[in-house]
């Protein structure tokens, strides 16, 4: 009887031995949570993941790229705008403040196509090492971090950015980001010929091929990129130096464009602009702006028009505003004045040939070959309103006239106009900031000519300053 | 759809409670019964409900309408009866049973205003007393409270009932989700309190409807729902709300910002006859503010502008002299506008038990239409609690409450197509594109009454709960329970109707799963007589999941056919959450003399959201409970200030608020890109993580008085609190050039909140013809922003972009406090004018909280006659501002705005109605919030129809609101929807257009069989 009690003393021991541990393990089990919809970070550095990396590169910037150019050609002078919400309006008076949170989306937009491209870059470096200096994939994502930098250059008054391991970095300036941005496309050229000469030093197939031709275009792509980002910063020899290597690839010319998808399934896939200008009821918010672009008669500039033939007037009711339709740099170009809706797909162009001809005219002046340049565009699309034939005179009147048409709503117009001002100091006539009353009614024109840091940046980086 | 098991549960619960329903007891040996009658102490008014138990014994009843009851199968000797009622001094009775007899026992009881001996949750094994409990425990008596008015869902219940309980109404919409916050905001990224159903933790979450904000599925804000309001408050017994860290330290790692124990009703053991209730309802919901009234004055300007074609622009100014101003309210005097809403409802409900068993069953049917003729929300509602006592050690519980629920809501807030800012928008003499749109901002009715948005919601709540006593020393329970709720949200745009007019469709497809696991042992020592000691021990496992999957289909070919499958364009989508906790509790209390009481306790827990690198957390508590009238050195002084029972308390305590799922870790995620003509995957930055994350601690002390005197005729409840919040999860918004747009959650700040709740009642007219009672609610708040992490000592809220900057979180300042910047002014001292608004200072100052700072709640009750009971509710809060964008739209976007359209106007006039700043405004108000007259016809005209009890109640709700804010409604803010459906910002208020309360009147018939 006296023993009675060990046993189940053992009993219990060997029980509490199994169980605690047991109940330990499927506590650990317990909490850890399943989460299906997220990759952990490091799992990126596994080089099977690194074209979805490129994809996700890609996939910031195209999105981006169109609504910088809805919401700067509501800021310069293309469009104005009829939401209802009042920040959304605060665009058409030219009156960012930092808190405005439409502005908020489009800045993290574009500083998180900059940084992924970046971090992208330092990914493949890291992991890749010497390889990663001849593989299109770096070549392309360096591209893409460019052309992010441009995006910044051209709309903001300064963007600081972050680099590796250093999350905050001070307020850059729009030429020190013009600087950034062609660092960026110089990467791009180098890897791209490196990449392209060690493909044609292989043996001939599909992929060499397909890696030679990605080399020219990414090449392609980065020299316009080089080039507008010195024309923005003010250095035209350097300018023109990289506008001349752009090379035609076919059909004598050279496009580089922006994908978009119908597939509604993901908002980001589709183009912006068609919700935006041709959307239909409820979800029109821009007609074309005022005298400046309202009565072009031209068909880079479309828009609808009444019954006799002529551009409406605007009718601000039931939703009946003049939004102007698809314009050259949309695969939905029809080259008609009345011109086609924008769709959900089709492509943009980001970068063109026809952009490095412009680049050089204006670097250059008014040699004969760009006076002809300037004059093939002016009658490219006959217009009652067009300039005078171009002359040397009259050249750089004409130029600024045919680039506004040309690149109408797809985010030239307001580095363009900066630059006027900057660099020409244009400040009345139609290639100048707007001022005064908007559109006949008493509100007055803000005199900002960028974009501000958002709060966020404002609040929450501790190198830009408070006031 | 119901699935199959919950269904045969059901079955099986019901068979099970007819079988076991007899109206007699089969047990009759060596017993007699005990019968009497329950009055209140001055009246002689009967009291119904009163819990009669027989002390030693599971055997009991509860008091019909006319007091009286009867327990049968009393063993004979002698026994204890006591009875129990919310709101009233326990009383005993000694009664000697003989066999065969039927002994009486006749019960007076006083009010008590402070209730010490009531019995309430304290989070470990059975119920404690109130004295015994350190902290302040609001109980509200719904049982009472659904009795004598028409209360629609919990949001009602809890509105002005106890001091410290902020209950913010987002919009008046039927359906639609209010803001329930205890002892003010702590922290800022979640307010909102846990709540347990009889110990079962439930989903508060919102229904995972469609956020009605135009376009489709977009979100921007609008009306949203909390699954808490699903819950049919005809059901409740008593609600308990404990308000921060002291009171809930042993709900642990997500109590911080308070506990809410809804107990369910119950039947009664021994009651052995069976109580039936039938109660219908029916009144209107009516649009109960003032409309909006539109205005255009006829300028040369508006004369004169035509279109291309020559059409007037505005044909309601032709042949109007310059400056005749028109005016317009479409609201008014559209009919297809607004409706007065039906609201219907119809329940009945049994309760009984034997000698083994009791129980409770209730149906449920509510229809409540809104103003709106697309909104409305239907409600059916079943519960089954049975208790079964297989021996006397053991009961053994199993509460079973379904839930049906069919909202539709209407496009709301800043919804582009949402009637309200249609009415608010509209332009008198505009040209419009069709003669229905005439006097409309954006949309007509006709139009937006075919928005249809539908969200249907399943809710099974499950719960066991076994007791078990083995020794009079020692007491165990066990809690198990699942709380699910399935639910299809869905939208549907036939061509051509107004929010998308290609055609629309989504489905949403929510389900949510909430499990409980609570142990909680109980060891009671008495080493000497004034001595015991009792230890209390527990775990508790909670685990919620969350699944939905999404579909829609955009460009459907016609109305007939309105499946996902044929639309044009179609996409699908789903989600998955969880979380996992896990805590284990000590606690030892002292009692002496039953009248002085030390408590000390401490709980660990762990969570699946803390950081990787973050074991567990630990929180302690402390309390002091002295009943100073028990201590016989100060009897007479309190005999003196007639007080029957004065008792102090203090305690102090810890608990926490775990982070959101996945805050911890850094991850990336899926997306998509288009590659020429082609889809490829892609990856997008996701969260940023936080491996070191914890929780955010709270931690508080609170000192009071509880005091009734005069027989229960007066008594006070006073409370000071001073509650911190540590470590706050703090979304630390990563500037957007590191590429994450992200906000990872620091632990970071702290918070404070103090102040003052006092409750107090009193019977100031106690005659036998008339009775008046009366409970003033009040408290006071301060809350303060202590400390945060220097990048973002001031901080505008995320989120708020109807009022950008306006609202902040400032260091020194209450959380998400109102700044402005101030007009500047000249030399002179006049305004300095650009772009017809004012001109302002680059900084911004401090102008006010919010949110309420003051709330005064002041009920009445008259009976005269014991049978016709008149009360009213006044519901005032104060000491806050809200942002009247609204009217700030109309006088700067529309300038269709009185102001503007009024009087004489000169330029700076008009500049000042343009500058947004001047639209934040004191919204200080005042609500009749309840009005109820009830007439019990009394027993002897009823009791040949074997009726019990038939009451007629006439029951109105927010009848008249006193403010000097501007705008339609001081309660209703559109970014409070927002705050609820994230569960994330602090007090993100702006008046962008919600639906303000509605007037609701009702008529009610009960009756008691």
């Amino acid at each position: 009887m006296t023993n009675r009690p060990a046993p189940r003393v053992r009993a219990l021991a060997l029980a509490a031995a199994i169980v605690i541990p047991a109940a330990s393990a499927g506590c650990k089990d317990f909490l850890t949570a399943q989460n299906p919809a997220a990759i952990p970070a490091e799992r990126l550095d596994d080089t099977s993941f690194f074209n979805l990396v490129v994809n996700g590169v890609v996939g910031e910037l195209q999105p981006t790229w169109p609504l910088v150019a809805y919401y700067s050609g509501v800021f310069t002078d293309e469009l104005r705008n009829h939401h209802v919400f009042s920040e959304e309006i605060l665009y058409d008076r030219r009156d960012i403040q930092p808190a405005n949170g439409t502005h908020s989306l489009w800045y993290t937009a574009m500083q998180r196509s900059r940084a992924l491209a970046d971090d992208a870059a330092l990914r493949f470096k890291r992991i890749l090492g010497d390889s990663a200096n001849h593989d299109l994939r770096t070549a392309r994502v360096y591209a893409y971090a460019g052309y992010s930098l441009i995006l910044l250059a051209e709309t903001e008054c300064s963007a600081p950015l972050s680099f590796g391991d250093t999350l905050y970095s001070r307020p850059y300036t729009p030429a020190e980001l013009f600087a950034f941005a062609a660092a960026r496309f110089d990467s791009t050229i180098k890897i791209a010929a490196a990449a392209k000469a060690a493909a044609t030093a292989g043996p001939p197939s599909t992929l060499r091929t397909a890696v030679m031709n990605g080399a020219d275009s990414l090449r392609n792509l980065a020299y316009v990129g080089a080039a507008r980002a010195f024309l923005g910063a003010g250095d035209k020899a350097k300018a023109i130096e990289y506008a001349r290597l752009v090379q035609p690839i076919a059909s004598n010319n050279f496009e580089f464009r922006i994908y978009f998808n119908d597939n509604l399934a993901t908002s980001r896939l589709n183009n912006p602009l068609r919700d935006r200008m041709s959307g239909g009821a409820g979800l029109t918010s821009a007609s074309v702006s005022g005298t400046r672009f309202q009565f072009l008669d031209d068909a880079r500039v479309p828009v609808p028009l009444n019954a006799q033939g002529q551009p409406q007037a605007e009718v601000a009711t039931g939703g009946s505003w003049i939004v102007p339709n698809s314009p050259p740099s949309y695969s939905t170009f029809d080259a008609t004045k009345t011109g086609a809706d924008f769709s959900l797909g089709g492509y943009m162009r980001l970068a063109s040939l026809l952009e490095a001809q412009y680049i050089i005219a204006e670097a250059e002046g008014p040699t004969a070959e760009n006076v002809a340049f300037i004059e093939s565009r002016r009658t490219a699309f006959p217009s009652s309103t067009a300039a005078a034939v171009t002359t040397a005179s009259n050249f750089i009147d004409n130029l600024r006239d045919q680039r506004r048409r040309d690149f109408y709503l797809d985010g030239h117009r307001m580095g363009d106009l900066r630059r006027y001002r900057d660099q020409y100091n244009v400040t009345t006539g139609i290639h100048s900031w707007e001022t005064g009353s908007m559109y006949g009614t008493t509100t007055q024109f803000s005199s900002t000519m960028c974009w501000p840091l958002n709060s966020s940046e404002i609040n929450n980086n501790p190198n830009v300053p408070k006031s | 759809m119901f699935p199959r098991e919950a269904r045969v549960i059901l079955a099986t619960v019901a068979i099970t409670v007819t079988g076991l329903a007899p109206t007699r007891s089969i047990v009759a040996q060596a017993t007699g019964a005990i019968r009497g009658t329950v009055v209140e102490a001055s009246s002689r008014r009967p009291i119904a409900d009163v819990q009669i138990v027989v002390v030693g014994s599971s055997l009991g009843a509860l008091t019909r309408s006319d007091g009286t009851f009867r327990i049968s199968n009393v063993p004979q000797g002698d026994r204890v009866l006591r009875a129990r009622r919310i709101g009233f001094t326990a009383q005993d009775r000694t009664v000697t049973v003989q066999l065969g007899q039927e002994a009486t026992a006749e019960f007076t009881l006083v009010p008590s205003p402070t209730e010490l001996e009531q019995l309430v949750i304290t989070g470990t094994a059975g119920a404690a007393e109130k004295k015994t409990v350190a902290n302040a425990v609001s109980t509200i008596d719904v049982a009472e409270l659904t009795d004598r008015q028409t209360i629609l869902n919990m949001s009602e219940v809890l509105t002005a009932k106890a001091p410290g309980v902020v209950v913010q109404a987002n919009t008046g919409t039927p359906g639609t989700a209010s803001e329930i916050v205890l002892r003010g905001y702590g922290s800022l990224t979640a307010n909102r309190p846990v709540v347990f159903i009889d110990g079962v933790r439930i989903n508060t979450d919102n229904l995972a409807n469609f956020i009605p904000s135009g376009a489709g599925t977009s979100n921007l804000s609008g009306n949203t729902t909390s699954a808490l309001d699903m819950i049919n408050p005809n059901d409740i017994e008593s609600v308990e709300v404990l308000k921060g860290p002291a009171a809930a330290t042993l709900y642990g790692a997500d109590a911080a910002a308070g506990v809410i124990q809804i107990i369910t009703k119950k039947g009664t053991r021994g009651q052995q006859q069976v109580r039936w209730n039938a109660r219908s309802e029916l009144g209107t919901n009516e649009w109960g503010v003032e409309t909006l009234t539109n205005y255009t004055t006829c300028t040369q300007a508006l004369i004169d502008a035509k279109d291309a074609a020559g059409v007037s622009l505005w044909p309601g100014c032709q042949g109007k002299a310059v400056g005749t101003v028109l005016s317009d309210d479409p609201l008014e005097r559209d009919p297809l506008a607004m409706r007065d809403g039906k609201v219907r409802r119809y329940s009945v409900s049994a309760r009984g038990g034997g000698d083994r068993f009791s129980y409770y069953v209730s149906g449920d049917a509510d229809h409540e239409e809104g103003v709106f003729y697309n909104s409305e929300n239907n409600r059916r509602a079943v519960r089954t609690n049975f208790t079964l006592n297989p021996v006397d050690a053991v009961d053994i519980a199993l509460n079973v409450g379904y839930l049906h629920n069919n909202l539709r809501l209407p496009l709301g807030d800043e919804s582009f197509n949402g009637l309200l800012l249609s009415a608010a928008r509209g332009l008198p003499g505009r040209l419009v594109t069709r003669p229905s749109l005439d006097g409309w901002g954006s949309v007509e009715p006709s139009l937006a009454n075919t928005y249809n948005n539908r969200t249907i919601t399943d809710r099974l709540t499950i719960g066991t709960t076994t007791n078990y006593n083995p020794f009079s020393w020692f007491r165990n329970r066990v809690t198990a329970g699942m709380d699910w709720s399935s639910g299809e949200a869905q939208i549907l745009s036939v061509p051509g109707q107004i929010d998308v007019p290609a055609g629309f469709i989504a489905q949403r497809t929510p389900r949510v799963f909430n499990y409980t696991l609570d142990y909680n042992g109980n060891g009671i020592w008495s080493p000497t007589h004034a001595l015991q000691l009792t230890t209390s021990f527990g775990a508790q496992v909670t685990s919620q999941q969350t699944e939905t999957l999404l579909a829609t289909g955009t460009g459907l070919a016609s109305g007939d056919q309105t499946n996902i499958g044929s639309a044009v364009s179609r996409a699908g989508d789903n989600s998955f959450s969880e979380f996992n906790s896990v805590g284990l509790y000590v606690q030892e209390q002292i009692a002496w003399h039953d009248r002085l009481f030390i408590t000390a306790a401490v709980r660990g827990d762990d969570h699946s959201s803390f950081g990787s690198d973050f074991n567990a957390v630990y929180y302690p508590k402390a309390g002091l409970s002295w009943v100073a009238s028990e201590e016989p050195a100060l009897k007479g002084i309190f005999s003196a200030i007639h007080s029957d029972n004065f008792r102090l308390r203090a305690a102090w305590g810890q608990a926490g608020r775990a982070p959101a799922p996945y805050s911890a870790i850094r991850t990336y995620g899926a997306d998509r890109v288009a590659k020429g003509t082609t889809v490829e995957g892609a990856i997008r930055t996701g969260a940023f993580g936080n491996p070191n994350l914890k929780p955010e601690k709270g931690e508080e002390i609170e000192a009071g008085l509880d005091a009734s005197f005069i027989s229960g005729r007066a008594g006070i409840e006073a409370t000071y609190y001073n509650k911190e919040m540590r470590d706050l999860l703090t979304p630390l918004a990563l500037p957007p050039s590191t590429g994450f747009a992200s906000s990872p959650l620091q632990n970071l700040g702290k918070t404070r909140n103090y102040g003052l709740e006092l409750s107090v009642t009193g019977t100031p007219v106690q005659l036998r013809t008339v009775t008046w009672d009366l409970r003033l609610n009040g408290s006071w708040n301060k809350n303060k922003l202590v400390t945060i992490d220097t990048l973002i000592t001031d901080q505008s809220l995320a989120g708020a972009s109807y009022n950008p900057g306006m609202q902040r979180n400032r260091v020194g300042f209450p959380l998400g406090a109102y700044f402005i910047a101030f007009p500047r002014k000249d030399a002179n001292g006049n305004y300095i004018i650009a772009n017809n608004t004012l001109a302002l200072e680059t900084t911004t100052q401090y102008v006010g909280a919010a949110t309420p700072t003051r709330n005064l709640s002041l009920s009445n009750t008259v009976t005269v006659f014991r049978d016709l009971r008149f009360s009213a509710l006044l519901d005032y809060q104060g000491g806050h501002w809200l942002y009247n964008h609204k009217e700030y739209d109309r006088c700067f976007t529309r300038a269709n705005c009185e102001r503007l359209n009024s009087g004489a106007i000169n330029d700076t006039l008009r500049a000042i109605y343009r500058t947004q700043s001047f639209y934040l405004e004191k919204a200080d108000f005042t609500k009749l919030r309840e009005v109820s007259v009830s007439y019990t016809v009394p027993r002897r005209y009823t009791q040949r129809a074997s009726v019990d009890a038939f009451t007629l109640t006439l029951t109105a709700h927010n009848l008249y609101t006193w403010t000097d804010y501007t705008g339609l409604d001081p309660e209703v803010s559109g970014y409070g929807a927002n705050q609820q459906r994230n569960n994330q910002s602090s007090a993100i208020r702006a008046d962008a257009y919600p639906m303000p309360q509605t007037r609701r009147m009702s008529f009610a018939i009960n009756l008691t069989f």
